[in-house]
C-alpha cells in the first residue's frame, strides 16, 4: 500500500513560515544619510491617483533625485489618528502624516510627533504666524500647515434674492433672514442644523470669545460652560425651537437633495465648502455666492478658521529629516504652496494664498470673481486662533449624542454645554491632567 | 402525490426574492445616475450616467480599481480555500471521532467568536507587526483561515454527510487516515464544503476592518478599502458618490459569477445519499 | 505492510488531534494570543507623565479601573438593553424566514428555485461600504421610494429613525443582509439529507407539508440550532446595523450597542484598556448565554454522532 500523500495543507504551512522569516530579514533598513529614500506619505489631498498629485511628487523628486514620495490614502483625520498610533505602537510609521489641526495635541501628548522646530525653522515666514501657530505646542512645531479653512457663508443669492433676504452681517440679521425665508416658503430653510459638528460649535464659540479649550502652559481650562459660549448655545436653540433651521446631518442623502432643489439656502463653513456643494449639486453652479462670516458684534471682522489640515512627522519615521523636509517645502513654501492650488484646497502657505487672487473663482459660483478676494480678506482680519485639547476626540463624542437627542426633542442647550464641559474636565483629569476651575 | 407544481411555495419565493432584490435593484440604478441625477431624481429611475460611471471607475487613477479587484480576487481565493480546508479537516475531526477532549476543544473555539474581530484586530496588528508582516498581503490572508463558524458548519456538514459504517469498514481496511480523508470524506462533504467555501468568499471579499488595520500601501487594498477612499476625507473633500456606487455594483458581479458557478455541485446530490 | 495493532491504536488516538492541528495552531495565533493580549491591555491605561499641559500619555498598570468603568457606564448598559429588544424581533425573524425559505427552495419541483436563491443570497454580496449610502436612500424622506408612495397616499413623510420604528428599521436591515446567508446554511443542510428517506413517507402518501415538518425540520435542527445561536451572538455583538444608519440620524447614538462604545473607546478615544475591559465584559456576558443555550439544545443536535 502506497504511503499517503502529504495533504497539501502541511507544505503550505512550511512554505508561509519560510516566507514569513525571510521577508522579516529583508524589511527594507533606514538609510542613515545618503543613499536613496523613500518617504511613505498618509494623506487624502494628495490622491495617488490624480495626475495632479502626482505631478507635484515627481516635481520634488526632480528637485531632490535621492527622495521619492509613496503616496498612500488611509481614510480621514479619525482613521488616520487611529491607523497612526498603532504603527506608532508597532514601530512600523509612515515618515508624513496628514492630519486636521483638532488632532495635532492629541497626537503630540501621545508620544506619536517628532518635533520639528529645527527642521521647519526656515520655512516659517512662508505662512502666516497665526496658522503656525496651530501646529505649534509649548513653542515647539510639530507640523507644517497645509491649507486652511477662513470661515464664510456660502448661500444661493438667486433665491435670496427672490425672497427680498440681504446677505446677513451678523447674528442677529442671521436670524432675522432664517425668519423671512422659511415665513416665504415653509419648506426652505436658510440652512440645516447638524448637532454632530463638534468643531463647527466650537468656532462659532471662540468667535463669540469663548475658547472651549486654553492653557496657560501648566494646566487646562475648559471654558464649554463660559458665559460667552452659552449664549451661542442659546442663539442656535432659539433657532431651532421656531423651526428655522432643519435639524439634520450633513451630506446625507436628504441634504444633498434638498440642497440641491433649494430648499436649504446657506451653509456656514469655509472656503472649501464650495467644492463639496459642487459635488452633490452641480446643477446649481451659478447660483451661489460666498460671503464673509456673519459677527456677533456689528462692524467687527474677526472670524475663526474651521478644518484644514498640516503635515506631520512621526516621532518613529525613519527619515525624519527628509520627512521633514518635504514636509516644509510641500506646506511652506513658494512653490509648493502654489503647487497645492491645483488640488483645490486654500493653501495656509503665502504664496499660495497670493496666487489665489489671480485664480479662477470655484466651479459653484463662476460669476463671483472675487470669490478668493473675499477669502484673502477673511484671512487678513481676522484669525481667531482655535486652541485644542488633548482630548478633542472624546469631547466630540461627549458633545455629539446629547446634543442630538437636545436637538430632536426640544431640551436645554445649555445643559448640554454644562454636561459636555463636566464631561470633558472629568476626562482630563482622570488621564492626570491639572485643569482650572 | 400532486401532479401540479407547487404554486404557493413559488408565491412566496419570488415576494422573498424581490425583496432581497429592491435594494440591489437601488444600487445598480444608483449606479446609472449622473452626479446631477444623483440626489434630485427618484430613486428607482434609471439615469444616464452608466457609461460614463464605468468609464470614470475604470480609468479612475490609471485604473486602480482593477488592482483593487485583482487584490480581493487573492484574498478571498486564496484565503477562502486554505479556510475552508482548514475547516474541514477540523469537521470533520470533532463531528467523526470519539476523543477526550473534543467537546472541551469544541467549546473553546466556540469561545473564539466570541470576541468581537474589533478587539481583535489590534492586537492582531501588533503580533503581525513584529514579524515583520504588517502591511503585506500575509497580514490580511492569514488571519482569515481561522474560521471558527466554518468549523462548526464542517462539523455540522461531516456528521450529516459522512456515515460511520463507511469510515468503520475503510479503517478496518487498514486505509490510512489522510488517505480516507482525501478520497472518502471531502468528495462526501462537497456540499457543505461549496456552501463553506461560498460563505467564507464573500465574507473575505466584503472584509473592511481587517485590511482597513493592516494595510496603508494603496496598491494592496481589496475593493472595501479601495472604495471607502473615495468617500469624504477631511472637512471639504467631495464625494465620488458615483464611483462608490459604481464599484459597489461591479464588485458583486464576481461574487454572482461564483454562486452561479458553485451551484452547479448543490444538484449533484442524488448521488451523495446513496450509501444507505 | 500491515500496521500493528498497537501503532494503529496510537495512530488513530492522534487522527483526530492531527486533523484539528492546522485550526488549532491558527486559533492560537490568531485568536488566542490577541485574546490574551487584549486582556493584559484591559487591566492597562494612559496615564500622564511629566507634568504641565503637555505630558506624555504612557501605559500604567491602572488594576480594575476600567472594569469598573465599563461596568458602571449606564449608557454601556443600556446598550445591552437596546441589543435585546432588537434581538428580540431580529432574531426570531431571520431564522423563521431562512428556515421558510430553504424548505420553499427544496419543494420538489417548485419552479423559479434557481432565480430565488440567488436573489436571495444577493444581500450578503452587497458591499458594507456603500450600505450607509443605500439606506440613506432608502429610508430619507426626500429620496426614500416607500415615502413617495406614501406621499401620494397622503400617509404623510414616513420617519424610518424615531425611536419604537428604528428597532424595525434596523432588525429590516439586519434581516435584509442575514436571511440569504442563514438560507444557504439551512438549505445546504436539507440537500444533504438522501431522498430515500422520504421515500417512504411519500409512499405512504404524505404531503409536503408533512414532510417538511415531521422530517426535514427534525434533520436539520443541528443547522437551526448553529444558525440560531450565531445569530443571537452575532445580535449581542450588535455593530454594523447602527453604524451603518448614524451618519443618516441624529437618533443613534455613539453607544447605541455595547459594542459600538467598545469601538469607540479603541479608535476614537484610543483607549485600548477600557475597550478590551468592555469586550471581556461583553464576551462574558454572551459566554453565559451561549453556553445556556448549548446546554440546552446540546442532547439534540450532537448527541447522535461518531
Amino acid at each position: 500500500m502506497t504511503p499517503p500523500r502529504l495533504l497539501p495543507q502541511r507544505r503550505l504551512s512550511a512554505v508561509v513560515l519560510a516566507i514569513a522569516l525571510s521577508s522579516a530579514a529583508c524589511s527594507s533598513g533606514d538609510s542613515a544619510g545618503g543613499g536613496p529614500v523613500t518617504l511613505r506619505f498618509w494623506t487624502w489631498s494628495l490622491k495617488g491617483p490624480d495626475p495632479t498629485a502626482r505631478a507635484i511628487v515627481e516635481q520634488y523628486h526632480r528637485e531632490h533625485p535621492d527622495v521619492t514620495v509613496k503616496l498612500s490614502e488611509v481614510g480621514g483625520t479619525p482613521d488616520t489618528v487611529a491607523k497612526l498610533l498603532a504603527a506608532d505602537r508597532a514601530d512600523d510609521t509612515p515618515d508624513v502624516v496628514q492630519v486636521e489641526y483638532r488632532a495635532v495635541p492629541a497626537l503630540m501628548v501621545a508620544g506619536a510627533l517628532r518635533d520639528i522646530t529645527a527642521d521647519v525653522a526656515g520655512s516659517k515666514d512662508g505662512v502666516d504666524a497665526s496658522t503656525w501657530a496651530m501646529t505649534t505646542i509649548n513653542d515647539q512645531v510639530y507640523g507644517v500647515p497645509q491649507d486652511t479653512g477662513p470661515m464664510m457663508l456660502t448661500y444661493r443669492k438667486d433665491l435670496f434674492d427672490a425672497y427680498g433676504v440681504t446677505v446677513p452681517t451678523t447674528w442677529a440679521e442671521y436670524a432675522r433672514a432664517a425668519e423671512q425665508i422659511h415665513a416665504k416658503d415653509p419648506d426652505a430653510y436658510i440652512a440645516s442644523f447638524d448637532p454632530t459638528q463638534f468643531e463647527f460649535f466650537a468656532a462659532h464659540a471662540a468667535q463669540a470669545g469663548a475658547q472651549w479649550w486654553s492653557t496657560d502652559g501648566t494646566a487646562w481650562t475648559v471654558g464649554i460652560d463660559s458665559e460667552a459660549s452659552l449664549a451661542t448655545a442659546d442663539f442656535w436653540q432659539d433657532l431651532v425651537r421656531r423651526g428655522l433651521v432643519k435639524v439634520e446631518q450633513l451630506l446625507t442623502p436628504e441634504w444633498n437633495a434638498e440642497v440641491a432643489s433649494g430648499r436649504i439656502l446657506s451653509w456656514a463653513a469655509a472656503a472649501w465648502a464650495p467644492s463639496v456643494i459642487y459635488s452633490v449639486a452641480p446643477d446649481t453652479a451659478g447660483k451661489w455666492a460666498s460671503a464673509p462670516l456673519p459677527q456677533w458684534t456689528p462692524g467687527r471682522t474677526a472670524v475663526p478658521f474651521l478644518g484644514g489640515s498640516a503635515y506631520l512627522v512621526p516621532a518613529k519615521s525613519r527619515h525624519a529629516t527628509e520627512a521633514a523636509a518635504f514636509a516644509a517645502w510641500l506646506g511652506a513654501s513658494d512653490e509648493g504652496s502654489k503647487l497645492l492650488l491645483g488640488l483645490d484646497i486654500y493653501p495656509a502657505g503665502k504664496a499660495g494664498q497670493q496666487e489665489t487672487l489671480t485664480h479662477e473663482p470655484p466651479k459653484l459660483m463662476p460669476q463671483q470673481k472675487d470669490f478668493y478676494q473675499v477669502a484673502d480678506q477673511v484671512v487678513e482680519n481676522t484669525t481667531i486662533p482655535m486652541t485644542w485639547g488633548p482630548n478633542v476626540a472624546m469631547a466630540s463624542s461627549a458633545f455629539e449624542d446629547p446634543f442630538s437627542a437636545a436637538a430632536l426633542n426640544g431640551t436645554s442647550f445649555r445643559d448640554v454645554y454644562r454636561t459636555v464641559q463636566k464631561a470633558v474636565v472629568a476626562d482630563l483629569e482622570k488621564s492626570g491632567f491639572t485643569v482650572h476651575e | 402525490m400532486t401532479a401540479r407544481r407547487p404554486r404557493l411555495a413559488f408565491l412566496v419565493l419570488m415576494v422573498g426574492a424581490l425583496y432581497c432584490l429592491a435594494p440591489v435593484a437601488w444600487v445598480v440604478i444608483a449606479a446609472s445616475k449622473s452626479p446631477r441625477e444623483l440626489f434630485t431624481t427618484f430613486s428607482f429611475a434609471p439615469g444616464t450616467g452608466l457609461p460614463d460611471n464605468l468609464a470614470a471607475l475604470g480609468t479612475h487613477g490609471d485604473g486602480v480599481f482593477w488592482r483593487w479587484v485583482l487584490n480581493s480576487l487573492l484574498y478571498a481565493g486564496v484565503g477562502g480555500v486554505l479556510s475552508t480546508l482548514v475547516s474541514a479537516m477540523a469537521g470533520y475531526s470533532l463531528a467523526k471521532f470519539r476523543f477526550r477532549g473534543r467537546e472541551a476543544l469544541f467549546t473553546t473555539i466556540l469561545a473564539g467568536v466570541l470576541v468581537p474581530a474589533v478587539v481583535l484586530a489590534v492586537p492582531q496588528y501588533l503580533l503581525l507587526a513584529k514579524v515583520g508582516l504588517a502591511g503585506t498581503y500575509w497580514s490580511v490572508l492569514l488571519p482569515v483561515v481561522i474560521n471558527p463558524f466554518g468549523i462548526f458548519l464542517c462539523r455540522i456538514f461531516a456528521a450529516a454527510a459522512v456515515p460511520q459504517d463507511t469510515l468503520e469498514a475503510a479503517r478496518l481496511d487498514g486505509a490510512g487516515q489522510l488517505r480516507i480523508f482525501g478520497v472518502i470524506v471531502l468528495p462526501m462533504m462537497v456540499h457543505g464544503l461549496v456552501t463553506v467555501f461560498l460563505l467564507t468568499f464573500v465574507g473575505i471579499w466584503n472584509n473592511f476592518l481587517l485590511p482597513f488595520i493592516m494595510l496603508s500601501d494603496q496598491d494592496k487594498y481589496p475593493i472595501t478599502l479601495g472604495l471607502y477612499t473615495f468617500l469624504s476625507q477631511g472637512a471639504g473633500d467631495s464625494n465620488l458618490y458615483p464611483l462608490v456606487i459604481t464599484g459597489s455594483a461591479v464588485s458583486v458581479i464576481p461574487l454572482i459569477v461564483l454562486f452561479l458557478a458553485l451551484q452547479r455541485l448543490w444538484r449533484a446530490d442524488l448521488l451523495a445519499g446513496a450509501l444507505s | 505492510m500491515p500496521a500493528t495493532p498497537r501503532r494503529r491504536r496510537l495512530r488513530e488516538a492522534g487522527a483526530p488531534w492531527l486533523f484539528a492541528a492546522p485550526a488549532i495552531v491558527f486559533f492560537a495565533l490568531f485568536l488566542v494570543i490577541p485574546i490574551g493580549y487584549a486582556i493584559y491591555l484591559s487591566f492597562r491605561g494612559f496615564r500622564i507623565e511629566g507634568g504641565g499641559a503637555f505630558g506624555r500619555r504612557l501605559e500604567a498598570f491602572v488594576g480594575l479601573d476600567n472594569y469598573r468603568a465599563a461596568l458602571t457606564d449606564p449608557e454601556f448598559l443600556a446598550g445591552f438593553g437596546r441589543v435585546l429588544v432588537f434581538g428580540l424581533i431580529s432574531v426570531p425573524s431571520v431564522l423563521v424566514l431562512a428556515l421558510l425559505f430553504a424548505l420553499l427552495l427544496d419543494t420538489p419541483r417548485v419552479r423559479g428555485r434557481g432565480f430565488a436563491r440567488i436573489a436571495i443570497f444577493l444581500p450578503y454580496a452587497v458591499p458594507g461600504v456603500i450600505a450607509s449610502l443605500m439606506w440613506g436612500f432608502l429610508y430619507l424622506p426626500s429620496t426614500s421610494p416607500l415615502n413617495y408612495v406614501a406621499e401620494r397616499l397622503h400617509a404623510g413623510p414616513l420617519d424610518f429613525f424615531s425611536t419604537p420604528v428604528l428597532y424595525f428599521s434596523l432588525a429590516n436591515i439586519a434581516l435584509w443582509s442575514a436571511v440569504g446567508f442563514n438560507m444557504i446554511i439551512i438549505y445546504t443542510a436539507l440537500r444533504a439529507i438522501p431522498t430515500s428517506v422520504y421515500e417512504a413517507a411519500r409512499l405512504d402518501g404524505a404531503g409536503e407539508l408533512q414532510i417538511a415538518l415531521r422530517i426535514k425540520i427534525p434533520l436539520v435542527a443541528p443547522a437551526l440550532v448553529l444558525t440560531g445561536l450565531f445569530s443571537v451572538i452575532g445580535t449581542l455583538q450588535l455593530y454594523n446595523e447602527p453604524a451603518t444608519v448614524r451618519p443618516m440620524t441624529s437618533t443613534v447614538s455613539h453607544s447605541w450597542s455595547p459594542l459600538m462604545e467598545i469601538y469607540e473607546e479603541a479608535f476614537t478615544n484610543d483607549n485600548l484598556g477600557g475597550a478590551a475591559a468592555g469586550s471581556v465584559v461583553l464576551a462574558a456576558g454572551i459566554l453565559v448565554i451561549s453556553l445556556l443555550l448549548l446546554r440546552f439544545l446540546q442532547r439534540r443536535t450532537f448527541g447522535g454522532n461518531a
